[in-house]
Order: C-alpha cells, then structure tokens, then sequence
C-alpha cells in the first residue's frame, strides 16, 4: 500500500476509529415522578402525591420549603405564586407570598393548585391546601417499596438556614418509621452538608442538583455560565460534588457533561437527569447508564415497570 | 500528572530550535483532538441537545501556533490547552504525514497526554490518535479517574509545504 492510497483512504479509518460513545445502560435507570407528576394533578399537590402512590410509581419526587414556625410544608418555590394558588375562598391574592414568614395556621387560608397550568394543559385543575411533611409520611407509609427524593428547597435569604431545615425534615422523617428508600438532593452543597451532619453517621444519600438554577433566574444565562466555567475548569459538577461529599449528581438533560457523568458513575457517584418530557427523549434516556430518570410524564418512560 | 511531567520532559529533549525562527500562527483546529470529549461524547447527541452540543463545539474550537522549536506546536481552546510535537514520517511537495504526541490542559493545569498521526496536505490537516484524559480541573484537582478516547481532529489554517516543516 503506497502512502497515496492510506491518504486517500485516512477519513474512513479515522470515522471508524471515533465511532464510539456511551454505552447502552446495563440496568435501565429508575423513574421519578417529578413533582409527583404534574402531568396529571396540581404539582406537589395531595392529590399528586396521592394519585402517584396509587399508581405505584417506583419514585415520586417532592420539593420542601419551611413555614414561619418551622414546619415542612410541599412546594416547589420558597412563596406562594399568584397565579398557581389563591386564597381559600377562592379569591387571588395579590403579590408572592414567601412561605418562611408566614405560620402553617395561616397557610391554611391558601389553596394551590386551582388555577390551570399552561405548561400541563391536560392536567386536573384542583385547588388545595398546601401537604405537609407529616401528611406526605403518612401518606406514603403504606407504600414501603416507593422511593422518595425530598429535595429541599434552601434559598439563602428567602428560607431558613440550612440546619433548621434538617433538623425539621430528618427530625420528623427519622423518627417516622418509613421503610421506604429515600434520598434528599439540594442545588447549594452546604444544605447537603448539614443534612450529613445531622445524621451523624447515620446513613443518608445526598444529591447535588447541578448546576444550581436560582428563583427568577436567566436559564439560558446560566446555563451558558456554567458551560463556560465548566469549559475552563474552573467550577464543574463534579468539583462541587465532591466537595459536598454528595452521593451523586442530579443534571438538567440539556447540559449534562456525559464526560464527568462517567467519570462521576467510575467514581461510584449516582447519576440522576431532569426533567425528561419527550417520548423520544425518554426512550433514549432509559437506554442511557444513569441511575435515575426525573420526568413529569412516567407513564411516557418505556423503563418505567407496567 | 507525573505522567504529563514526564512526557513534557522528554518532549523537552526532544526539541530542536530552528534559527530565526519565531512563533507563528499555523491552524483552526475546527475538531479539535484534545481532549477529544466533543467527538466521543457530544456530537452524537446534536439532535438531542442542538444547543449544548454547539456550546461544546466552540468550546473545543482551537488555534494553534508554531513554535521556533522544531516540530512543537501550542493550542489553546476554551477547553484545553495543548504542547503537541508533530515529527515528520514522510513528507512530500504536497503531503505530509507525521507521529503527534503531547500533553493537555485545562487552564495550564496538566490533564492529559495525546498521541497519534497526523496528515497535511496543504491548508488543511487531519490527525487521528489517543487521548488520555483524566477529569482533572482547577475544580476538582484529582486525576485519579482516566479516559482514552479515540480521537480525530481536522484542522485548517496557513498553506504551506509539510517538507519545509
């Protein structure tokens, strides 16, 4: 063989030597109900959680904020938003309402829930009170085989510190007697420590939710941000992780680092992507080696078990 | 990092100053191969993540420059920074095939070593090979876990006789 025809023939073996990429999943990865799937009842709601028991989802995920008095009540932003909840007669309410100043007797004159979602038009449209952590306990207690992801909603200056958060959440949890498998994924590593540390040695598993997206934030803009410092080394998720001492990482599905996801499942890391909606997107994502798959539609998850 | 220590070492002695020779812009590496993540990992995924996996492309985008050492190229991109020895297997008028090697960083801090060949033929360069990369960044500064990704990189960048190189 001359060198003109390796020449002319070096695209073709260097097409075939770079065709590669990530492994087909040896198990198929663990679905969790986002929000206890918002794609059919008020997100967080009773209802949604009732509901996604009911039909025996193997993990339901649940976000938690605390009241003035320090009570651990379901809800994805640290205030009530206007145009998702109202007041108990129904009547809306003016402006957000952060849930950190007012008591859980007062948050019984909200409803949420009753106005329609626009992003889940099919969704039931239910307006109710706001499920506290002792009601979710009971509520999922006699389900003992369904996962639950607390994730904990810390904004520093909106809610309180870390520490009351754990002590509120794991005091009522641990002692509760669940035997469901549970884990606690926060977006600031120092939630995650203080859960730990709360702990004692006791065992928890913590995820980081990577990268941290805040209240009212450009998405794009930080997405592109932490592109760039990922790019440059200079804050990854894996980084942050590992300084948490996190158990795993939890990535939003458009800019998951698969090199750092492999590298952090290698390492013994779980790894966790949200929130998946398309078909086409879950069916490629329950194919994927990752641990779990965080969707608002499982029933569209061809690994979710029928 | 021992490792990239090492090969820089024998790089080192390796090189061979060419007089009045100053550093000079050579190429764009359009795919760049180090560290070669965007090949293996992203460009499968464009029509998934359209948007990222351009990101990830600029990123990995890289311009490269000549040395007045014989052979020794530098590159920096968004997302690694490179010392490449490119030594001559046979060179033509036209063409030019060459054994690459050289190590790669992230903002300077040592993160792997690659190696290969690599063809010129006027403008444009093809080069195909290894990458060893660790995780390693100024974020978390551990290169304790290894990747070797097969790597191909095309670049375009000043028209010149590979013989002359």
């Amino acid at each position: 063989m001359t060198f003109g025809s390796i020449s002319r023939h070096i695209p073709v073996y260097l097409l075939l030597a770079t065709a590669c990429g990530i492994g087909t999943a040896d198990t198929a990865p663990l679905v969790v109900a986002h929000r206890a799937a918002p794609s059919h009842w008020p997100e967080n709601s009773r209802s949604a959680v009732r509901e996604s028991l009911e039909r025996g989802y193997p993990a339901i995920e649940i976000d938690i904020v605390l009241t003035s008095d320090g009570v651990p009540v379901i809800a994805h932003d640290p205030w009530l938003e206007p145009d998702r909840c109202t007041l108990s007669d129904g009547k809306p309410f003016g402006e957000r309402i952060l849930v950190a100043e007012i008591s859980s007797e007062r948050l019984l004159d909200y409803k949420c829930g009753g106005i329609p979602d626009p992003e889940f038009p099919d969704a039931q449209v239910l307006a109710e009170p706001l499920l506290q952590l002792d009601e979710l306990i009971e509520a999922v207690r006699d389900y003992p085989e369904t996962w639950i992801q607390l994730d904990v909603k810390y904004e520093p200056g909106l809610t309180p510190p870390p520490e009351v958060f754990a002590e509120e959440i794991l005091g009522r949890w641990t002692t509760s007697g669940l035997e469901n498998p549970w884990y606690v994924s926060a977006n600031l590593p120092e939630l995650l420590v203080a859960f730990r540390d709360w702990m004692d040695g006791d065992p928890i598993t913590t995820i980081l939710i990577y990268p941290r997206f805040p209240p009212d934030s450009d998405s794009t803009r930080v997405a592109l941000g932490t592109e760039l410092l990922g790019s440059l080394g200079i804050r990854d998720a894996l980084g942050t992780a590992k300084r948490a001492e996190a158990d795993g990482i939890a990535w939003p599905f458009e800019i998951i680092d698969w090199h750092a996801a492999r590298a952090a499942r290698d390492s013994g890391l779980q790894v966790m992507v949200w929130t998946v909606n398309e078909e086409k997107d879950l069916d490629r994502f329950c194919r994927w080696p990752i641990d779990a798959l965080i969707t608002d539609f499982p029933e569209r998850a061809p690994c979710l078990p029928r | 990092m021992p490792a990239a220590l090492i090969a820089l070492a024998i790089l080192g002695g390796a090189l061979e100053r060419e007089p009045d020779a100053t550093f000079a812009f050579d190429r764009i590496d359009l795919i760049s191969e180090d560290p070669g993540t965007w090949l293996n990992y992203d460009v499968h995924y464009f029509s998934v993540f359209p948007t990222s996996t351009t990101v990830r492309w600029v990123s990995q985008v890289k311009a490269v420059w000549r040395t007045p050492y014989r052979g020794l190229h530098i590159g920096a991109s968004l997302r690694s920074q490179s010392m490449v020895l490119e030594v001559p297997l046979a060179t033509t008028e036209k063409h030019g095939f060459y054994l690459t090697g050289g190590a790669q960083t992230r903002l300077l801090l040592p993160t792997g070593l690659l190696g290969g060949l690599a063809w010129r033929y006027g403008p444009v360069r093809i080069g195909t090979g290894i990458s060893a990369v660790s995780t390693a960044s100024w974020s978390h500064r551990s290169w304790t876990h290894w990747q070797v990704l097969p790597t191909l990189g095309l670049g375009i960048g000043r028209h010149h006789a590979p013989s002359t190189q």
